[in-house]
């Protein structure tokens, strides 16, 4: 199989790319530049994944950001590109060329197509949590965008849902949400957030019940947090609030509203927010219902509820007192003049007991009693008084008669304490003032006194029986216990029913067997058209927050009648609900509940001064604290308000899509080990031991600490450090190497260095160094120099002092001796693990994994998996670093656009822009567009101010304001203003021109000007958000900025994009493995190719390989690639050829092939350098003066060939192995990479043919990284002996007799050791090619110190050159073995694709021009100019030389050395002349 | 010397790194003084003696020149070239009679917000002791 067989016919020009890090987005950039649409799938809600997390990167120290940055803009807004954020794929279906990907999005409850990332909701969010971006180390809000950087730049809530508290609210009031504003002392807003819901918080924080504390997941810990007193807190803390006014319009349509109790007012606020008019009628003097009239004024002060009742009519909601509806005015009427009608007259008739004597004087109803005492003052009911009831009525009662004077209240009731109805606190503070209560007694009949009035209450005894229907024991008398209790006064309080006589008669409506309202439970809705009814009259006597759900389902319902609408539908959530969420309790400290103070009980039993005194600040504050956030986002709205762009939508729902594919990349990365398994290191347990990423986020300048290194627990600059080794990798649970640690804990320690100075001690305990990639053998070196000490250990434990918490690392030493050494820090370098869910994933995909659970691949695939048509890349593969996760990306790149070459460009946007306006000899005309950016820039600077003065600069003739700029309507009205005004230039007076300009530039381009004709002012960045104390200089400094910006763009030119057809072919120079395969990838995706060989057939290196470690077959394997390219039309094999000549650029080359006796020119748009490497020829062992001194590949070749060499002939050979031959030393300053597993492999071979023979491997680190560990392991378990020698202390080959005999100094064992040797084999390093230099002068590309082709950057752009248009790959670029050669191969065909797939290229106009004139050809700038874009060209005229510069503008980057080099003014950066700097300096400093 | 100067300084600001870092510091919202007027250059590279001459003989109390590490230059070494430049300029401000301290080049990195104000913090200070230019005077 390879990615040339053909597929189905019509396969879809879209692949989807799975994880949005560095390897994803590679994939993604080359897929899009190649001609295939890409839906770029990323879990979290920003791609960059962990390289933006990272500090620095080695080996050149280089800011991880700096250089990702601007790819991540790209992503952003590359139009062939759709970022999934948030998202999973759940299902893969179908065959390649034509997948079907389901696709689940989670929401992010920000609109992405209206927030612009201005960050103003981060501000006022009041949530807090562990930033996963700094990994816990730092806070982030629950609203939030990971990083600054990120993309797509929107923000995200997370939100886990509606928290119980909530849920259980039957109005759904956000606890979570007041709660947390308060315990932050944002009283005010946390007021706000209660109003939202509740336009009587008043009364509700003294007399709700507050389902909402039964709910709080807190009662699991300890105690619910105390919602109530917090609330009352609040609204006495601010009250002066007002209810918020209807923000609609005032609508034509009246209700009318019959009863003022809570029910009738929430009724009547909801409506009124929505513009109806209200009217309310009420049958007593006084409004509130219950509340005025049942509940007494020691737990409700009537200032207080008068109070609300006003806020209420201030809104606009009429109030009519002694207005009994079905007396003085009826139901009918009241259809007849308003739209609709709510009945919520409430339950206020007594329940009687129905025993003699109960007509009796002195004998009266709770509700009677109460509304007398509320109505019209103190009432002494008697001396001696007893109440009969146990609910929140009777202990009123109980507790008002005795602050009427009574000498003696007694509460009697059927059943126990713990059964009363009443509230537990309530019941406690009754019994504080003294009231007695008597259980387990029931009246049997009321006895006569003097005078007709009651003298005694005659009771039975009680006992409890099994639970009766509401689930409490029933009480059942005892015959013959009757007792007298007695007593001059009875208040009988147990329960109300509504005003039944004649209710429904009265108001023509229908009547339940109970006597309450008939209604719809869901809707309210009664027989008669357009009357509703709740509350107390339909469900019976109810808490006060059920009546007011009543009222709001009411107003809904009416709302929805009024207006047409489903009555029924999407109600589900109305009314208190269940959720439970899992929260983490671990680690939260028991608190109990704050006690709410009130007045002594001697002093309030006597007067009606209210109970509860209530929390002070402080103590609401202490109380608030204890709430945990069980919603993650508390639902307080302030987002919502914050944001101008309305962009908040908290209804967004998960949502699944399906995309149609033809091919799948797969990046979804690692995970890292989790070092909490390790428990002798101590990590999460001692806090100054961090791990490899914690603290490379500790040293960033964008971290937690702000880039100060200092350890978590003390905050102090450590002056130690640990630094532990293969903590999760090369253990028996992880038998491969994580490949990148060795380097990262080498670059934390240099870093750690820079920041706290040499002083700092850095120790990194390790096993081997693996330092085998290009340059990482100079770093490890100069590390050293740095002083940084690496310990050959691996350390088993680590244990903490107490006190300091510095930590004692104990370890053997090479020696054998046990140390121990204390540091201030550990950092532990943890390894790289295949993501969490990884079976999941490939189960979901169909793609097989390897025994560790990554998706290995095979050598000669190395970017396919199982499935054809599903490509991977990055460490979801294998551990690796970002040039090799780039590179795979890149190769898998290449075979996706293989495997859809012909639906190449179907799917993808074209870009179409009107032909541009000529502005030539235009006087400039300038418009200025100032951006408020929502309060970013308007709550600082003084925007309008800013407008003004932009009217009165030189060639402005517009000037506007806008919210957001960058929204799309302002967009279009950027455009229409260009017509309108017919604007030549146009300024932006917004953000950074680094993310923002290609928006605006793009703009311009869609009305006609040319893009070059922009400017931006930052006045974000550099005004409000640097000097938010000072506006006026804020704004004084903007208009400068403005004044600047005018300045220079009154000089802008229109500038051209050149554009250069594309030959659609490339020249690859060298046929080894590398140069085959990228011309090979690069015919499979429809390119011709030159293919230039130096020597006289393909093969280079690879034909010396006989077998691999795993087995497979190389040799098989270069024959398929023989045949291949035998048979393409596409290849065309120039053998035993050199390269002459080359000339041209990007797009466009000609190159001279000289071979065969002739001399052939080839035209090509890309270039790959392909050329190889050599094996090192040693001087040294022995090697060539005793035959028994050979090779690796020599050795391979004799095991192949067959010829009993080193096979038992009855005795027991011995071969000894050295490494870094050739590698490692003064000479060859780097590591050859693949020597030890090739060591590992020839070791393996003679073990099998040959067990009996002794093989020892001479070694300085044994560097088998990822999966080749695994051999090492193998290797050792067979017996192998690994020896370790120092670089000072080389290995010595004698001859002895008839053998060799190998000397060695053991480190590990601290003694020489001798080795009588049949055989020596030396592992020869990788060595450039000498030819190099002339090559990469003939290209124009650098080579490194040690003659290998430099690559344009080391991490992100491992196949390119900094010359555009050419890319390299294999040993030309460093050692690597055969798979990562293949691997490079792909990358460098997938890179120049992307160039050859477009007919033309277009080139940035900000490059150089030369000003023939002031040229005197002094050539100053052609040795400056990084790029050797310019040529020095002599020329007579008239008679004389002459000499001027030439530009090549393909080659120019535009970086201007050239310009700040001549003394002439002779050459320009265009669009960043001289005359235009210098115009924005004078500017700048008011000069004109 | 007035109490309450505050200079006016010229920043030329190189777009990869410390124009990125003088974002950062926005973004970050790192306070400091209202003294610098950054001008964008691609390169600090490109920035030739002259502009510099030029922008104190007009008035400005100091200049700035920021660009990437040395290593980091999105050009390859045009601030190594900044650098040598730079040793030019002070020489050539000994000429104009401007003190070699209202001049400054600093690296900064795209990730160095905080940095970046506290180097216009430091180099503010620096010049308001100087005190007003002596081509304003």
């Amino acid at each position: 199989m390879s990615s040339s067989d053909p597929i189905q016919p019509h396969p879809v020009g879209a692949a989807l790319v799975v994880g949005g890090g560095i390897g994803g987005m590679q994939a993604a950039l080359d897929l899009a530049h190649g001609g295939i649409k890409v839906y770029l799938v990323e879990r979290g809600p920003a791609i960059g994944g962990v390289m933006a997390q990272l500090d620095k990167t080695f080996p050149t120290n280089d800011c991880a950001m700096c250089t990702m940055a601007p790819r991540l803009v790209e992503i952003g807004r590359h139009k062939d590109i759709e970022l999934l954020t948030l998202s999973e794929v759940e299902r893969v279906e179908g065959e390649p060329g034509n997948f079907t990907v389901s696709v689940k999005k989670q929401p992010r409850f920000v609109d992405a197509t209206k927030c612009t990332g201005c960050g103003a909701c981060t501000a006022e969010c009041p949530v807090t949590l562990p930033s996963e971006f700094d990994l816990g180390l730092g806070e982030r809000k629950a609203i939030y965008r990971p990083f600054p950087q990120a993309v797509p730049n929107i923000s995200t809530i997370t939100r886990r849902g509606i928290s119980p508290c909530e849920a259980g609210c039957p109005i759904h009031q956000s606890g979570q949400g007041y709660v947390t504003l308060i315990a932050q002392g944002r009283f005010e807003q946390a007021l706000q957030v209660i109003l939202r819901d509740n336009p009587i918080p008043l009364i509700c924080g003294r007399v709700c019940t507050h389902p909402c504390t039964a709910a709080c997941t807190r009662t699991h810990v300890d105690d619910p947090v105390n919602l109530p007193a917090l609330k009352r807190f609040v609204t006495d803390r601010c009250p002066d609030y007002k209810l918020p006014q209807p923000t609609v319009p005032d609508r034509p349509e009246k209700i009318a509203i019959v009863g003022s109790g809570p029910a009738g007012l929430l009724c009547a606020y909801q409506l009124r927010q929505k513009g109806y008019g209200t009217t309310i009628f009420e049958a007593l003097p006084v409004a509130g219902g219950m509340l005025a009239a049942g509940i007494p004024s020691f737990r409700l002060p009537r200032p207080l509820l008068n109070a609300e009742l006003d806020r209420l009519r201030a809104i606009g909601i009429e109030i009519l007192l002694e207005a009994p509806v079905g007396r003085s005015i009826t139901l009918e009427e009241l259809r007849k003049s308003y739209a609709a009608v709510f009945i919520a007259i409430g339950a206020h008739v007594e329940r009687k007991l129905g025993v003699p004597g109960e007509n009796m004087s002195g004998v009266t109803g709770g509700v009677e009693f109460l509304r007398r005492l509320n109505l019209g003052g103190p009432v002494l009911p008697g001396r001696h008084v007893l109440v009969v009831g146990g609910g929140n009525s009777a202990l009123d009662a109980a507790r008002a008669a005795l602050r009427c004077g009574a000498a003696e209240v007694t509460i009697v009731y059927r059943r126990t304490g713990p059964e009363m109805p009443a509230a537990q606190r309530e019941i406690e503070d009754a019994e504080r003032e003294g009231i007695k209560l008597m259980f387990l007694a029931a009246p049997k009949s009321f006895q006569l006194g003097h005078g007709g009035r009651v003298a005694g209450l005659e009771c039975l005894k009680m006992k409890l029986g099994r639970p009766d229907a509401s689930g409490r024991p029933a009480p059942e008398p005892i015959p013959g216990s009757e007792f007298v209790i007695p007593c001059d006064a009875v208040v009988v309080s147990i329960g109300q029913v509504p005003d039944i006589d004649g209710l429904g008669e009265r108001l023509g409506l229908a009547t339940t067997k109970s006597g309450t309202l008939r209604a719809d439970p869901l809707t309210l809705e009664t027989d008669l058209p357009g009357v509703f009814a709740g509350g107390d009259c339909v469900t019976g006597p109810d808490v006060v927050v059920g009546a007011m759900l009543a009222g709001k389902k009411a107003a809904n319902s009416i709302d929805r009648w009024l207006n047409s609408r489903d009555l029924r539908a999407g109600r589900e959530l109305e009314g208190p609900y269940h959720t439970e969420y899992v929260v983490d309790t671990a680690g939260v400290l028991m608190q109990r509940q704050i006690p709410v103070p009130s007045l002594d009980p001697v002093t309030r039993s006597r007067t009606f001064d209210e109970v509860s005194i209530g929390y002070t600040a402080e103590q609401a504050i202490t109380e608030a604290k204890r709430c945990l956030a069980c919603g993650i986002c508390c639902d307080c709205h302030l987002c919502a308000t914050a944001c101008q762009a309305n962009a908040i939508d908290y209804t967004q729902m998960a949502e699944t899509q399906e995309l149609k594919v033809g091919a799948i990349v797969m990046a979804p990365g690692y995970e890292l080990f989790d070092a909490r398994l390790k428990k002798d290191l101590g990590y999460g347990r001692f806090p100054n031991v961090l791990t490899a990423l914690e603290f490379e986020r500790i040293m960033s300048a964008s971290g937690p600490y702000s880039g100060h290194v200092l350890r978590p627990f003390d905050r102090k600059e450590p002056k130690r450090i640990a630094f532990l080794q293969c903590v999760g990798s090369r253990d028996c649970d992880h038998d491969y190497c994580s490949s990148v640690c060795c380097m990262y804990a080498t670059k934390e320690a240099i870093i750690a260095k820079e920041h706290l100075g040499e002083g700092l001690q850095c120790d990194i305990f390790f096993m081997d160094l693996r330092a085998f990639g290009k340059g990482f053998e100079q770093y490890y070196h100069r590390a050293q120099d740095l002083g940084v000490r690496y310990i050959r250990s691996r350390v088993p434990k680590i244990e903490e002092v107490s006190g300091t918490r510095n930590l004692i690392v104990q370890y053997l030493a090479e020696n054998d001796r046990k140390v121990s050494g204390e540091y201030d820090l550990v950092v532990l370098s943890v390894g790289m693990q295949p993501p969490k869910d990884v079976k999941v994933l490939a189960e979901r995909f169909g793609v097989a994994l390897n025994k560790f659970n990554f998706c290995g691949t095979s050598t000669f695939r190395p970017a396919e998996s199982s499935r054809k048509g599903i490509f991977v890349a990055g460490p979801f593969a294998e551990p690796k670093d970002i040039p090799e996760t780039v590179m795979q990306a890149s190769a898998a790149a290449a075979q996706v656009v293989s495997l859809l070459r012909e639906a190449r460009g179907t799917l993808i946007t074209p870009e179409v822009y009107p032909p541009e306006r000529d502005v030539k000899g235009e006087e400039p005309r300038i418009g200025v567009f100032v951006c408020h950016c929502g309060t970013n820039i308007a709550g600082v600077v003084d925007v309008p101010a800013v407008v003004e003065y932009s009217k009165t600069l030189p060639n402005v003739v517009y000037v506007e304001n806008n919210l957001y700029t960058c929204s799309n309507d302002t967009q279009e009205a950027i455009k229409t203003r260009i017509s309108e005004h017919h604007l030549n230039r146009v300024i932006v007076a917004s953000c950074t021109p680094r993310t923002h300009e290609p928006l605006f530039r793009n703009t311009l381009r869609e009305a006609g000007l040319n893009a070059y004709l922009f400017e931006m002012a930052n006045i974000r960045d550099q005004c409000s958000w640097v000097h938010m104390q000072e506006p006026e200089k804020a704004t004084e400094k903007s208009k400068d900025l403005v004044r600047m910006a005018v300045a220079k763009s009154r000089l802008l030119q229109p500038l051209a994009r050149r554009s250069i057809a594309v030959n659609k072919s490339s020249l690859v120079i060298g046929g080894g493995l590398a140069g085959m395969t990228a011309a090979l990838s690069l015919a499979h995706q429809g390119f011709n190719v030159h293919l230039v060989e130096k020597q006289n057939e393909l093969g280079g290196n690879l034909k010396h390989v006989h077998y691999l470690l795993n087995g497979e077959q190389p040799q098989a394997e270069l024959a398929r690639l023989w045949d291949e390219i035998r048979h393409n039309d596409r290849i065309a094999v120039y053998t035993e050829a050199t390269i002459e000549r080359i000339e041209g650029s990007i797009g466009d080359f000609k190159t001279t092939v000289a071979g065969g006796g002739k001399t052939t020119t080839v035209n090509h748009g890309t270039i790959i350098v392909a050329t190889g490497a050599r094996e090192h020829k040693p001087m040294q062992y022995l090697y060539g003066q005793d035959e028994r001194v050979i090779t690796q590949r020599e050795l391979e070749e004799r095991l192949v060939a067959g010829d009993g060499f080193l096979v038992a002939n009855g005795k027991q050979p011995t071969v000894v192995m050295i490494q870094c031959v050739g590698s490692r030393d003064s000479e060859h300053p780097y590591c050859s990479r693949v020597c030890c597993a090739e060591a590992i492999k020839n070791a393996l071979r003679i073990k099998e043919l040959s067990p009996q023979t002794h093989v020892y491997v001479l070694y300085r680190d044994i560097r088998t990284y990822g999966f080749k560990e695994e051999y090492y392991t193998r290797a050792r378990q067979q017996g192998v002996v690994f020896v370790r020698y120092d670089e000072d202390c080389k290995p010595e080959v004698a001859p002895n007799g008839k053998g060799l005999q190998v000397s060695v100094f053991d480190q590990t064992l601290g003694m020489p050791f001798t080795i009588a040797a049949d055989a020596v084999v030396l592992s020869a390093g990788i060595q450039p090619h000498e030819d190099n230099h002339q090559l990469a002068q003939l290209l124009k590309v650098p080579l490194n110190s040690e003659g290998f082709f430099l690559e344009a950057h080391m991490k992100l752009r491992p196949v390119d050159f900094m010359t555009d248009g050419v890319f390299l790959c294999g040993l030309a670029h460093s050692p690597k073995n055969i798979e990562e050669s293949i691997l490079q191969a792909q990358a460098a065909a997938a890179r120049a694709a992307t160039i050859l797939s477009r007919d033309s290229i277009e080139l940035e106009g900000n490059i150089s021009q030369v000003v023939d004139e002031s040229c005197d050809g002094c050539a100053y700038c052609v040795d400056t100019c990084p790029y050797k874009a310019i040529t020095l060209l002599e020329y007579k005229w008239q008679g004389s030389i002459k000499k001027v510069i030439e530009t090549n503008d393909s080659s120019c980057k535009g970086c201007g050395c050239c310009q700040a080099t001549c003394p002439k003014k002779g050459i320009f950066i265009r669009g960043f002349t001289l005359d235009q700097i210098e115009a924005q300096i004078h500017a700048a400093l008011g000069v004109a | 010397m007035e109490d309450n100067f505050q200079p006016l300084i010229i920043a030329l600001c190189c777009n990869w790194c410390s124009y990125a870092g003088a974002d950062l510091a926005g973004v970050s919202r790192t306070q400091y003084p209202p003294s610098i007027r950054i001008v964008r250059v691609m390169c600090s590279g490109m920035v030739h003696p002259n502009l510099v001459i030029d922008a104190f003989t007009k008035g400005a109390d100091g200049v700035l020149i920021c660009g990437c590490h040395l290593g980091d230059c999105h050009y390859q070494e045009g601030n190594y070239k900044t650098e040598k430049r730079a040793d030019a300029i002070k020489l050539m401000l000994a000429d104009f009679g401007i003190e070699e301290e209202r001049f400054r080049l600093e690296w900064v990195s795209a990730a160095e917000g905080p940095r970046f104000g506290q180097v216009v913090r430091d180099f503010t200070e620096q010049v308001r002791k100087l005190g007003v230019s002596p081509y304003k005077l």
